[in-house]
């Protein structure tokens, strides 16, 4: 197993197309977490008319609302980029036809894909932690040019923010990576993927808001109990003014459960799939 | 070669979803040590088999041992190298790397890399890029990843595919090496000259059963020509004293040598005749199929028993051929 692990690693570390993914999604958390956010102020801040929207929006972009700021980015707009990296992870191994080889070597087939599940596990963690630091780094700086105090935010609630985001990315990149071994393609997975989480979830959360038996459904989607997370850890809904995903929520136990739930049937079925199939 | 089997198929048949079937109630068994030559037009269900052997595909129905084990368990996994279809690498990863990914899922130390990467002579490019590569390097590669855990199974389908002459030479003289050092190899090719030189047997497939096993000379000889060669002087002479003999269908004289249609086991009647009438005879030998020839015409046979609807025909119209171990 932890041959597996070393061997996906290795070859996972080497993908341009991981650390593109990785780089793209940090670029945009800065860009929609704190540019546009801090643009918009600018922009505002002339006007004593909307000097308390002004406010509102520069204390976001500041180090203490950087846990709600933060975690509020992951489940509409980390979320996607993120089954894109589970799809590139194992869809890849299809592409390029590596499975004949990696499967040919002397592990059985469900250590090989527990190899790239752990990685692909660690790579969702560097990015909580790589947002999460980006945005600890821009909102510092702008507390100094803005010439507020930092005021951070407590190490345990930050700790908290970092390991929703981690749970988010990874229900999310598992349900990209069982896709791409169902379909045995990257792109096919990757389209399916965007079109589950961004279009047919939120069309049924919409459709909840008007059709209440859909609720209970609403609660075990993927997309909308990482908004619940999200909610729950602080950040504000779209309704309030917030980020879009984010979703209203009575605590975070019941939308942990189901992201874990969501990790470990996807793993668990990508890995059953693949290994008994065929393979060429 | 030991008295063992490597690999053992009894009456396996894989069938695709859709119907398609591309093994068919095939039984093989090759021999620990031997190199048997893996024949078959396209299509003709080599690659689905060697597939199956290393787990990569399941049979439908049947019995698969491969070096006394099913396939696919990491303690058979250990001991096979393989390379099926076209070579599949990363091509981000350098060719060293690449091989160094699989020496990690192998558990072979990193030493081993090098060690294949000089025997199949590509450590010059070994830091390229996968994607920067011939066919040919490609395809050394691949040897070089199935020998890397010093294998005592080799499975390897069209191995000289994109090599130069020069290359197809040395992948010619590995195999050879590798016979003589105890492996096992299941060799896949069209290049049937090559097969002829590396190979100790031969297994011809089509549309997924098997359809004759022997030795070169074996399969080359099974298939009578029903012509005998024979030197002789004076032509003349030796024609009429040949076309006096009953059982002499034909005699022609082709390039001062002559064709004469019999069946080659009146050879030695026909020696005598010609000696007994004053003819010198500096030789006698029946004609034979090349190995090309015989394939063609093994694989041909079997098509023509698949378009058939006589259920006899097969039995009937196929020429008999030695099944070597098998039998």
């Amino acid at each position: 197993m932890i041959a597996s692990v070393r061997a996906a690693w290795f070859a996972d570390r080497r993908r341009p197309a991981v650390w593109t993914v990785t780089a793209t999604w940090t670029i945009l958390a800065l860009a929609f977490g704190i540019g546009i956010p801090y643009l918009v102020h600018l922009a505002l801040a002339g006007d004593p008319e909307q000097a308390d929207a002004a406010e509102s929006l520069l204390a976001a972009v500041l180090p203490g609302q950087l846990v709600t700021t933060g975690i509020g980015l992951f489940p509409l707009f980390g979320g996607a980029i993120v089954v894109i990296l589970g799809a590139l992870v194992v869809g890849n191994e299809y592409r390029w036809g590596t499975l004949n080889l990696i499967f040919t070597q002397r592990p059985r087939r469900g250590q090989v894909l527990a190899g790239h599940a752990v990685v692909l596990c660690g790579l969702t963690l560097l990015i909580a932690v790589l947002t999460f630091g980006a945005l600890a780094l821009v909102t510092g700086l702008l507390g100094v040019v803005e010439g507020h105090p930092a005021g951070w935010p407590p190490a345990a609630d930050l700790a908290g923010a970092v390991a929703a985001a981690w749970l988010i990315c990874t229900a999310h990149a598992s349900v990209g990576w069982f896709l791409a071994i169902a379909f045995r393609s990257t792109a096919t997975a990757i389209a399916v993927g965007l079109i589950w989480t961004l279009v047919l979830e939120n069309a049924i959360s919409g459709l909840a808001l008007v059709l209440s038996p859909l609720e209970v459904v609403q609660k075990v989607l993927l997309a909308p109990s990482s908004g619940a997370l999200a909610g729950a850890l602080g950040a504000r809904s779209q309704f309030d003014g917030g980020t879009p995903g984010v979703m209203e929520s009575s605590g975070a136990l019941l939308p942990t459960l189901v992201l874990l739930g969501y990790t470990l049937l996807m793993f668990g079925l990508g890995s059953w799939l693949a290994a008994r199939r065929d393979v060429g | 070669m030991g008295d063992r089997f490597a690999i053992e198929l009894h009456d396996v048949t894989k069938r695709y979803p859709g119907g398609v079937t591309a093994v068919d109630r095939l039984d093989l068994r090759v021999r620990e040590g031997e190199v048997l030559g893996f024949l078959g037009p396209n299509g003709a269900g080599k690659t689905t088999t060697m597939r199956m052997l290393v787990g990569l595909v399941r049979p439908s129905s049947g019995r698969i041992r491969v070096l006394g084990q099913p396939p696919g368990t990491p303690s058979q996994l250990a001991r096979v190298g393989a390379l099926i279809e076209s070579p599949a690498f990363y091509p981000h990863l350098s060719g060293r790397d690449n091989l160094r990914l699989a020496a990690r899922y192998s558990g072979v130390p990193d030493s081993a890399v090098e060690r294949v990467l000089t025997e199949v002579r590509l450590s010059d490019r070994a830091d390229s890029p996968y994607r920067t590569y011939s066919l040919g390097m490609k395809q050394r590669l691949g040897v070089a990843a199935a020998l890397l855990k010093e294998p005592s199974l080799l499975i390897l389908d069209e191995p000289t595919n994109g090599l130069d002459p020069a290359g197809v030479s040395e992948m010619r003289e590995l195999l050879r090496a590798l016979g003589k050092r105890g492996h096992t190899v299941l060799l896949s090719s069209h290049v049937l000259a090559e097969v002829e030189q590396v190979c100790d047997r031969i297994a011809v497939i089509d549309a997924g059963r098997l359809v004759a096993e022997g030795t070169p000379d074996e399969l080359r000889g099974a298939l009578g020509t029903g012509v005998l060669l024979i030197d002789a002087e004076p032509v003349d002479q030796a024609i009429a004293c040949l076309r006096e003999h009953d059982q002499v269908r034909a005699v022609e004289a082709v390039d001062g040598q002559l064709r004469v249609t019999a069946d080659p086991a009146l050879a030695a009647v026909l020696n005598r005749r010609l000696v007994t009438a004053g003819i010198d005879v500096r030789e006698l030998r029946p004609l034979r199929h090349s190995l090309e020839e015989a394939f063609l015409e093994l694989t041909a046979a079997e098509r023509s028993d698949a378009d058939s609807a006589d259920p006899t025909a097969e039995a009937t119209d196929r020429p008999e051929v030695t099944t070597g171990v098998n039998a």
